[in-house]
């Protein structure tokens, strides 16, 4: 685990992190269900 | 004792600063996986393919084309002996391909049709001298794959894809034949 | 005594009820791999020229248990015990609810039970289980109620890490509040957070899949082959991401573990290459599809571009994985080559991460010629498939697991690792067999020897009969021993002895390294495995469209 002194110090690195989660969380979240959800509509128009 | 000090810092940022050079090299590397896309323009193989097609069509309907083409190419022995003019349609079925044997003849040009009225199906083409070309035959749909032979021989055909208790059952041949060859059966 | 086997230590025993059910877990994977080993066995009795033992009928049977078994079993159960490790022990918190997780447990060992049972009553249709022909086998539905009831209990069990981890930050809105968790966790347990984001759509997928074809064999709607086609390997390739994101997931824990190696670049940044596995994933399972007539060339095209794209991840995470080692062997005072020499070899655990990595390495190698759309009619359902496949998922991910079996056993059983010796051998013995299978296995397919196929004899030529008994013969044979092995030393470990009350349990893998006495950051070695890679695609690519342009029957 890190170092503990440092343990409350949030540079804005480790806040990028969590926008960057939150970005991949919304658009793989989107992409995948747009994979799971548009592949029978894709398939049926072909 | 502070000049020690200063040397370790020193070194320490210039490590650092190694590592950063180390870790561009990593994710060009890792991006670089990106280069076989001009390697297929520069081999020429973008677009290819070798099976294509893909038209859904009724059993009965099929079954009538195979029909046809039996009438105008059949042979004493059961084989065909299709003209390259035309598609040659085979019909991959539990467990067995129709008509399991097919004669081309060598250097011509034929696009292979095939269907299935049943379930999922597999064409393999195994070439004379060993190696595969693989396509899928969907259910009720055709599956064509492009074939010019260009040595004289056998050509066996299997099904890749597992379709029920027979599937290693299911098989046919293609004769490779040289033009005019008098060896040939007659034509009905 | 070591400072991160003493925390695991404490964490483990803190929570007796979690313990519990992870030992659950791990037994009941251990299970689901031995009844996947039996099946592997009669295979080999089928398909190995020199034996072409057994009726087809059998080889079906054993092909549909196999893949059941080792690819969709195992891999679910010790997948489900790294998530809740990740998100109870690593963590240094509580599961949320230990009584949901045993739901998820229960409903996972009913999809065992549907699955054997399925087998055993002759639903021999294939983890594909292919429509219609699921209709010809009257216990098909048991096949796909199993994978309904998996998909539910890992759903229930990736609820329950979710809880855990919303649980554990102190305040859910703000955002200084999650930054300091993610700044706290473990790259392992990021990196589970991360594989949520293809896990849940891919359950998602798997429901939608296996829901109306277990309706359609009991009689009720209608389903469209070529829609469970699709569909199915939409649910498959997410499905089968999740190993390549925990096998690297648990390789950190690995290298940290075995030989105290931390990474020279900021956690933040191996977290954050996680997050690249959500994005590249789910739009390439098209490379399934390639041979398929009905899907235009330019989509596969688009399709076949983006594949290339799913090892980047994994190519860096070994960057830096190899990387940590070079850099803390190299900080100990050893040369250039010579930290190569010093890794702790003899650590069943070390060895196991290593034998994965190469194994992983030289199958990654081999899926990029599968994934290149004009190559895929040349390898399409030959045995070259499952003979990479082996070499990554059986290799790579397989042994990642091993090797934190070998700490996770005694750590949950509280019994020192029994059979040290053997313990030093399998992983080389199950990397070996596996890359002498995978490599014959390829050249085998190359020349004409499909999967799933039950003649091994009379249908080969002496040139590809030769390489089957090569590859399954000896590869197969050794790797099953391996597996056998492997099986035989977590089973002694869980029975051999009484548990003891303290960490001198694991004092036989405690890492010992000397200290860092310099600070080199640099790893130029670490670049070698990504320079070799990109290398050997190219190469590899060449020799292979120079090898379907010499085939007679090929046709631009």
């Amino acid at each position: 685990m890190d170092n503990h002194t440092k343990k409350d110090a949030v540079t804005r690195g480790d806040k990028i992190l969590v926008w960057l989660t939150l970005l991949v969380l919304l658009l793989g979240g989107v992409l995948s269900l747009m994979v799971v959800f548009l592949v029978d509509s894709v398939m049926s128009s072909m | 004792m502070s000049n020690t000090l200063e040397s370790t810092q020193s070194m320490e940022k210039r490590q650092k600063k190694g590592a950063k050079v180390y870790l561009i090299f990593a994710v060009v590397l890792a991006f670089l996986v990106l280069i076989l896309v001009p390697v297929w323009f520069l081999l020429d193989v973008v677009g290819g393919g070798h099976s294509h097609g893909g038209m859904m069509m009724s059993v009965e309907a099929f079954r009538e084309k195979l029909n046809t083409q039996q009438e105008a190419y059949g042979l004493e022995d059961g084989s065909i002996r299709p003209s390259s003019e035309n598609m040659v349609f085979i019909m991959a079925q539990q467990f067995g391909f129709v008509p399991p044997v097919i004669r081309l003849e060598q250097g011509k040009h034929y696009d292979l049709a095939f269907y299935s009225p049943d379930v999922l199906h597999g064409s393999t083409l195994v070439d004379i001298g060993g190696g595969t070309l693989n396509a899928v035959i969907l259910p009720h749909r055709m599956t064509t794959m492009s074939l010019t032979p260009e040595e004289t021989g056998e050509i066996r055909l299997i099904c890749n894809e597992y379709c029920g208790l027979g599937h290693h059952l299911m098989k046919g041949t293609i004769i490779v034949e040289q033009e005019r060859d008098p060896l040939f059966p007659p034509n009905r | 005594m070591n400072k991160i086997i003493d925390s695991l230590w404490q964490a483990v025993n803190a929570d007796e009820q979690n313990c519990k059910l992870l030992k659950a877990f791990v037994f009941t994977g251990l299970i689901t791999m031995a009844i996947g080993a039996v099946f592997a066995l009669l295979m080999l009795l089928v398909r190995v020229p020199a034996f072409s033992a057994l009726s087809a009928n059998t080889y079906y049977q054993a092909l549909t248990g196999h893949g059941i078994f080792m690819f969709i079993l195992w891999f679910s159960f010790i997948q489900a015990t790294f998530l809740i490790m990740a998100g109870t022990i690593l963590m240094k918190t509580r599961l949320w609810s230990v009584a949901l997780a045993w739901v998820g447990f229960g409903l996972m060992v009913g999809a065992v039970g549907f699955a054997l049972v399925g087998v055993l009553a002759g639903a021999s249709i294939t983890y594909h289980g292919a429509i219609p022909l699921a209709e010809q086998f009257s216990s098909a539905w048991m096949i796909y109620l199993s994978f309904i009831l998996l998909t539910l209990g890992m759903l229930l069990t990736t609820l329950d890490f979710i809880m855990t981890v919303i649980h554990a930050v102190e305040k859910k809105l703000s955002l200084t509040s999650w930054a300091l968790f993610f700044k706290d966790i473990p790259i392992s347990t990021f990196a589970a957070i991360a594989g949520l984001f293809i896990a849940i759509p891919g359950l998602v997928a798997s429901l939608k899949t296996f829901l109306p074809a277990l309706l359609w064999t009991l009689g009720w709607g209608d389903i469209h082959p070529e829609m469970y086609r699709m569909n199915w390997h939409v649910a498959f390739h997410i499905y089968h991401y999740i190993p390549a994101l925990t096998l690297v997931g648990v390789a950190y824990v690995l290298v940290e573990l075995c030989a105290d190696a931390h990474s020279v670049y900021s956690k933040k940044l191996a977290k954050g290459l996680f997050l690249l596995y959500p994005l590249f994933v789910p739009p390439t399972f098209l490379y399934h599809l390639l041979v398929d007539p009905n899907i235009p060339q330019g989509i596969k095209f688009v399709g076949t571009t983006l594949s290339l794209l799913v090892g980047t991840p994994t190519i860096l995470h070994m960057f830096v994985i190899v990387g940590m080692l070079e850099t803390r062997f190299k900080s100990a005072g050893y040369g250039a080559l010579g930290w190569l020499r010093h890794l702790p070899w003899k650590n069943p655990a070390f060895s196991s991460m290593m034998m994965g990595l190469f194994t992983l390495f030289i199958g990654g190698l081999l899926s990029y010629m599968t994934l290149q759309q004009t190559l895929a009619p040349l390898l399409h359902n030959t045995f070259a498939v499952p003979a990479y496949v082996h070499a990554i998922a059986a290799g790579g991910a397989n042994l990642m697991y091993m090797g934190a079996l070998y700490y996770a056993m005694p750590l949950l059983w509280k019994r020192p690792l029994w059979g040290m010796k053997l313990a030093r051998i399998q992983s080389y013995l199950l990397g070996f067999g596996l890359l002498w299978m995978s490599i014959f296995g390829v050249a085998a397919g190359l020349s004409g020897v499909l999967r799933r196929y039950a003649l091994a004899g009379e249908e080969l030529t002496d040139a590809s009969a030769q390489m089957m008994n090569l590859s399954l013969g000896i590869g197969g044979t050794l790797s099953l021993l391996a597996i056998l092995l492997f099986l035989l030393i977590m089973v002694m470990t869980a029975l051999h002895r009484k548990p003891q009350e303290n960490s001198q349990v694991m004092a036989n893998l405690i890492p010992t390294i000397p200290p860092a006495t310099s600070m080199i950051q640099r790893s130029p070695m670490a670049l070698i495995p990504p320079l070799l890679f990109i290398i050997g695609i190219l190469v590899m690519t060449f020799f292979a469209f120079h090898w379907l342009r010499s085939l007679s029957i090929y046709n631009g």
